[in-house]
């Protein structure tokens, strides 16, 4: 009976040997993943459990709807989709962070604020591949601003005058440097969490939170 | 977007086809008939009102969802977003003097603006308030209604949670928690955002042995057992209250027969802003909404100038109807009874009538069309009877 299978919604390419180790060492994983396979469904009925590989920015989706019932996604994406889900465990991997940075040569400008800064400029455009994030960041800040969506590398927006800031996801800070941006702010850790459907997760309570404990002791 | 000739729909509208629809109405129907048993009266209101009216009784969250228009006299109205809002507004304004507790049901399609995909915006509820009874029975009363409500339907292996608000509030005031912690607890715990609980935890200045005592609050699920562990975390006299209601109400639902149905979680809230005490929330495996949602909120009819104690539910009809054809419960397909064609008009009316009075669904041949054609038709339809009136005697004739 699908009430007993517990379905994993896992992300493929570089996290998933990454999500498969931690999953392999709680016990849960029993079953070999292949690598860089086309399979997209994996079962173990022995256990009653079923692997998905799907898109990272697609676990969110696949956990609301209830097709998996337990999945692994960034924080980044669980944030910016602003899903309907229940965030259990942070895993820890996948170490990077929301900032806000301006150009080096702009710096002096900021030295009161984003609010000093935007009065330099009369109106503040921020670029990014994260509207939702950015949305709530200005928001929370009292700024007025205008989010300009890009699909990839944000840092050339204020080099030619597209924005004035930008928020982005970065994890050493190195493609920052490279084009003289400096982070003035930290919005959010984006580590990997794993995340569970609502009603999975009432529904099948006690197989879950013994998953997320041995989740939870494994990583 | 160019119109090139397709016929456009916004998202988050449905169309009911014929076997979605009659499935509809005879789940309408019957949960109807269900609570009129119970006692509960329908109540019809106006798919929208003033926005002045029922704006101030809403919650942040549907207020956000609104959809808002202006009438020809300039004035703002909005569509309804639930039931219990006006419902609330219609006895306070018109059935103040009745006798308490009133009972109310209703079926209808309620409007909300959903920025995510795949969320509706129209959607169809099918509910109860009980209005003017405060106590853990009443609340025990409509919990069981809902139970039942699903049972009727014919959802299989449901779970019904029940939380509550003062509860919870107890018990991370009896932490230590700080005001603005306790909203921020409450926000983690009813996104089950178990990170950002132990974030807050972690961060916050409660001894260490406090700290051991709330951090299985997320686990405290279940049925009676957890009660013991709850009654240690809690001082203040209104969790006290709660606590000693939410065991009331596990009484009165087993002996309903549904103590295997019911769980306890503390973190439940619901997100609509107007509840106040006991909450719950219904679920099935496979589908990913709670099915239906109610709980207690005896502040809402202030708002509409009648002090009033009131509890109810709504059962998401899409949901429930989802959960049917996930079982795999097959559409009841009508397929009529009899097909009558002929050219005696006098005769086929006759007839037709005769057997429409007795029940039968009769489909009368409505084009001029050779006898064969016609017959193939119904035949191809799988009616099962074909008469044919022929000037003057009748013959009847059987398909297959």
């Amino acid at each position: 009976m699908t009430q007993d299978i517990i379905t994993f919604a896992l992300p493929k390419g570089r996290l998933l040997p990454l999500v498969a180790g931690i999953l392999r060492d709680a016990e849960i994983l029993q079953i070999d993943l292949e690598k860089n396979g086309r399979r997209l469904v994996y079962n173990d009925p022995e256990r009653g459990l079923r692997y998905l590989i799907c898109r990272n920015a697609d676990v969110p989706t696949f956990v609301e709807y209830g097709a998996a019932d337990l999945g692994v996604a960034g924080k980044d994406v669980i944030l910016e989709q602003g899903k309907d889900i229940c965030e259990l465990a942070d895993l820890g991997f996948g170490q990077c962070k929301f900032v806000v940075a301006v150009p080096s040569s702009k710096l002096e400008l900021y030295k009161d604020g984003l609010s000093g800064y935007l009065s330099h400029f009369g109106q503040l455009r921020v670029a990014t591949k994260f509207p939702r994030v950015a949305e709530f960041y200005l928001r929370s800040k009292g700024l007025p601003g205008e989010v300009i969506k890009l699909s990839g590398n944000i840092e050339l927006a204020p080099l030619v005058g597209l924005a004035e800031v930008i928020i982005d996801l970065v994890s050493t800070g190195r493609t920052l440097q490279e084009n003289n941006l400096v982070a003035i702010d930290e919005i959010a850790e984006a580590t990997a969490r794993l995340v569970a459907n609502r009603v999975s997760y009432r529904v099948k309570y006690k197989r879950i939170v013994s998953f997320t404990e041995a989740i939870k002791s494994s990583c | 977007m160019e119109n090139s000739g397709t016929v456009l729909m916004p998202g988050g509208v449905r169309d009911l086809l014929p076997g979605e629809a009659r499935r509809k109405r005879d789940l309408e129907d019957k949960l109807l008939r269900l609570f009129r048993s119970w006692g509960y009266q329908e109540v019809v209101t106006p798919t929208f009102e003033y926005y002045e009216v029922l704006a101030p009784a809403l919650g942040d969250m549907l207020h956000n969802q609104l959809y808002r228009f202006i009438d020809d006299r300039g004035q703002i109205m909005v569509l309804r977003p639930d039931m219990t809002t006006p419902i609330a507004r219609l006895v306070s304004t018109r059935l103040q003097d009745q006798e308490l507790p009133q009972r109310f049901c209703y079926t209808a399609n309620v409007y909300r603006r959903e920025s995510q995909a795949g969320r509706q915006r129209e959607f169809y509820q099918t509910g109860v308030e009980l209005v003017g009874a405060a106590g853990p029975d009443a609340d025990a009363e409509v919990i069981s209604l809902a139970a039942e409500a699903l049972k009727l339907a014919g959802v299989e292996d449901f779970r019904i949670t029940v939380g509550h608000v003062d509860v919870l509030t107890g018990v991370l005031k009896g932490a230590g928690f700080s005001a603005a912690e306790q909203e921020q607890a409450k926000i983690a715990l009813s996104n089950k955002d178990l990170v950002a609980w132990e974030g807050l935890l972690a961060g916050s200045e409660l001894s260490r042995e406090k700290k051991k005592a709330v951090a299985s609050l997320p686990y405290l699920h279940g049925g009676f057992e957890v009660f013991g562990q709850i009654e240690g975390l809690i001082q203040d006299e209104p969790a006290k209250r709660g606590l000693a209601s939410l065991r009331r109400v596990w009484k009165i639902l087993s002996d309903y027969g549904f103590r295997e149905q019911v769980g306890i979680d503390l973190t439940l809230l619901r997100a609509l802003g107007y509840y106040t005490g006991l909450v719950f929330e219904c679920y099935v495996a496979g589908v990913g909404y709670p099915l239906c949602g109610g709980g207690r909120y005896d502040e809402l009819l202030a708002k509409f100038g009648y002090p009033c104690p009131a509890t109810g539910f709504a059962l998401t009809m899409d949901r429930v109807l989802d959960a049917l054809e996930k079982q795999e419960l097959p559409f009841e397909k009508q397929i009529p009874d009899y097909f009558i064609t002929g050219d005696d008009t006098d005769e086929v009316i006759k007839k037709a009538r005769e057997l429409r009075v007795n029940g039968f669904i009769v489909e009368v041949d409505l084009s001029e069309r050779p006898r064969q054609e016609a017959i193939a038709y119904a035949s191809r339809k799988g009616i099962p009877y074909i008469l044919v009136m022929e000037n003057p005697e009748e013959k009847v004739e059987r398909s297959k």
